[in-house]
């Protein structure tokens, strides 16, 4: 390594950096006057590059992202409840369930209406034995 | 990115940017102010900021807000620096150069001892010393060299007449 062409250069901003490595390794002697300024100016960037800082860092907000969680998991929940939820039996009809209200209804008139016929057909009956017995 | 992203680049080039302050303001408190407000300006920004340069962009955003604490402060003079906790009569000579290196540093104008630092102290290559500072490779060269001449001269001058 010519040391001196290698400080021209530095000097001159021309060298790279890794050339600029090769020149913080180098030790001139006293006599090398302009070499050991040049060290000097090498181990103040050094020194330089130690100095550290403390920062206050903000904690990323994870409670943001689990309430958003949250709120989904119970729309989720919340869906398979409606959709799976077991249907209400209102009655069973030739053995088949009824699980429709409005039919249920339907066929509850129709039941109560079948007995008052049924009803009715019992007391003309009873009517018409009556008046024969009469 | 994301606040866990901005985190984790954050704190890798954190002290590099302390120290482009440092050399920018002189002023080690002053330097802590403005990277804990860096901070907070990328971590406002982070859904706009990619990962990409992110150094390029924290060093850019550092020079913007350490020239504007310069312009806005009524201490513009540049102050010494004081020897910090250093021994003199034990320190090789090479220690004590260095610690005159910086105060003459601290004397540069503000150009050449912004490029001077970038490519010294952060051992940046000139590409990206221009992306930071905006001027031309050839003009950054020519600083850096002006720079590293000047504090050459002047510590050739302290030992050869110890001035």
């Amino acid at each position: 390594m010519d040391y001196k062409e290698l400080t021209r250069r530095y000097l001159n901003a021309e060298t790279s950096l890794k050339e600029e490595a090769l020149l913080s390794e180098a030790n001139p002697s006293k006599a090398q006057v302009e070499q050991r300024a040049i060290a000097a100016m090498i181990y103040q960037a050094k020194m330089q590059r130690q100095e550290r800082v403390e920062v206050k860092i903000h904690e990323p907000r994870r409670g943001r992202q689990m309430a958003v969680a949250l709120a989904a998991s119970v729309v989720v929940l919340l869906g398979i409840f409606h959709f799976a939820k077991p249907q209400t039996i209102y009655g069973y009809y030739n053995g088949e369930p009824v699980t429709s209200l409005a039919q249920a209804e339907q066929m509850t008139e129709q039941m109560f209406g079948n007995m008052l016929l049924a009803e009715n057909g019992a007391d003309d009956i009873l009517d018409e034995l009556f008046y024969l017995n009469h | 990115m994301t606040g866990e992203e901005i985190n984790r680049e954050f704190l890798l080039h954190k002290d590099a940017a302390y120290r482009y302050a440092v050399s920018i303001l002189h002023d080690p408190v002053s330097a802590q102010d403005a990277t804990q407000d860096l901070y907070e300006r990328l971590w406002r920004r982070r859904l706009f900021i990619r990962a990409k340069g992110f150094r390029s962009l924290m060093m850019t955003a550092m020079r913007n807000i350490c020239i504007d604490q310069l312009r806005s402060s009524s201490r513009h003079q540049v102050e010494p620096i004081e020897e910090q906790g250093v021994d003199l009569s034990e320190a090789d000579e090479i220690q004590e150069l260095a610690l005159k290196a910086k105060q003459i540093i601290a004397t540069l104008p503000l150009r050449e001892r912004e490029v001077l630092h970038l490519r010294d102290c952060q051992q940046m290559e000139f590409s990206e010393i221009v992306e930071i500072v905006g001027i031309s490779e050839a003009a950054a060269r020519m600083a850096c060299s002006r720079a590293r001449q000047k504090v050459k001269d002047e510590l050739v001058k302290i030992m050869n007449y110890g001035l």
